[in-house]
């Protein structure tokens, strides 16, 4: 009797191993390139400093045959510095690091790589109509720094991570 | 190899312009090696580089997983403005008349690859790449043909 339980025990215990595999652990390494597409419409009129910007992976980043991060997976990038337009026509300026993404099985993937944004500047021609012809052109204000959805960038792996799939 | 020497150094200008396109070519391949082996000035060459083209990641080629820094096209470009400057160097004919028909080549072939920058016959990678030497090869070949040409005028070869 007690043979035949044993014996069911293994068989039972085979086939959980065979239908759900042994949990495999996949190593991310560090610099590895993380495309990145912007999913919202951004402008530096109404940032703030700190200010998270979202986008998302453009397309499945593989380990070898295994997919470590999902496309359209959320990527997480912040503002670190920011400048309104101005007088003497300056334009706006937005600088924006990449933080996280998230791989397949929810491990948080430190990223690093920044992405600027310039706005239109016009101080150049301010200064020369201003001088030269009315003092008053120096109020004139250059262009807001924006993006639309779709912008890309890269982003790269900031430290190695292990993932299990 | 005395004659090659000889041709090279009465050529100085066509060096150095040659220079230029062949550090653009270069340096868009260091951009993917650094970032690889996460040196920062990999992103300095990208930030350079994105002022004279788009970047985007289904027109690049790939190097150790990371985009080159210049699209296939622009890629093809700078290589046949090289390629075809350095030819120039080594390719003189007394008879004027040769470097006029050679800007006629050059600007055939340029004119072909506009063409295909407006209509798009081909999207891969590799297309847009042969399209973008091609085109960088016309341009050169006329610029080497008018550097021929006006020091044909001032000074007989």
């Amino acid at each position: 009797m007690l043979i035949k339980i044993t014996k069911v025990l293994s068989f039972a215990a085979l086939l959980l191993t065979t239908t759900h595999g042994v949990a495999e652990t996949i190593t991310l390494k560090a610099n590895t390139f993380i495309p990145v597409i912007l999913t919202q419409n951004i402008s530096s009129e109404n940032l703030t400093l700190g200010e998270d910007v979202y986008f998302s992976v453009a397309y499945d980043i593989k380990v070898g045959k295994e997919t470590v991060i999902d496309a359209g997976t959320n990527v997480v990038a912040t503002v670190v510095s920011l400048e309104k337009k101005g007088t003497i026509g300056a334009g706006g300026q937005v600088s924006l690091t990449f933080l996280s993404t998230e791989s397949v099985d929810g491990t948080v993937i430190p990223l690093r790589g920044t992405k600027v944004l310039k706005g239109n500047d016009e101080t150049t021609g301010t200064v020369v109509v201003g001088v030269v012809l009315c003092p008053l052109a120096l109020l004139n204000q250059g262009d807001e720094a924006h993006a639309g959805q779709g912008l890309q960038a890269r982003a790269m792996v900031a430290s190695e991570v292990e993932i299990t799939l | 190899m005395g004659r090659a020497l000889e041709q090279v150094c009465s050529h100085r200008i066509l060096l150095i312009l040659g220079f230029v396109p062949a550090s653009i070519f270069f340096m868009a391949f260091f951009a993917p090696i650094f970032n690889a082996f996460g040196f920062n000035i990999g992103e300095s060459i990208y930030n350079l580089l994105s002022h004279i083209c788009h970047q985007h990641f289904e027109r690049v080629f790939f190097v150790f997983g990371h985009p080159t820094a210049l699209c296939s096209r622009c890629i093809g470009g700078y290589l046949g403005v090289f390629s075809a400057l350095i030819a120039l160097i080594f390719y003189q004919k007394e008879n004027k008349e040769a470097y006029i028909s050679l800007y006629a080549i050059g600007s055939t072939i340029l004119l072909l690859a506009i063409i295909d920058g407006l209509v798009k016959f081909g999207h891969s990678v590799e297309f847009r790449f042969f399209s973008g030497a091609l085109g960088g090869l016309g341009f050169g070949l006329m610029g080497a043909s008018i550097y021929h040409y006006i020091k044909g005028v001032f000074y007989a070869y």
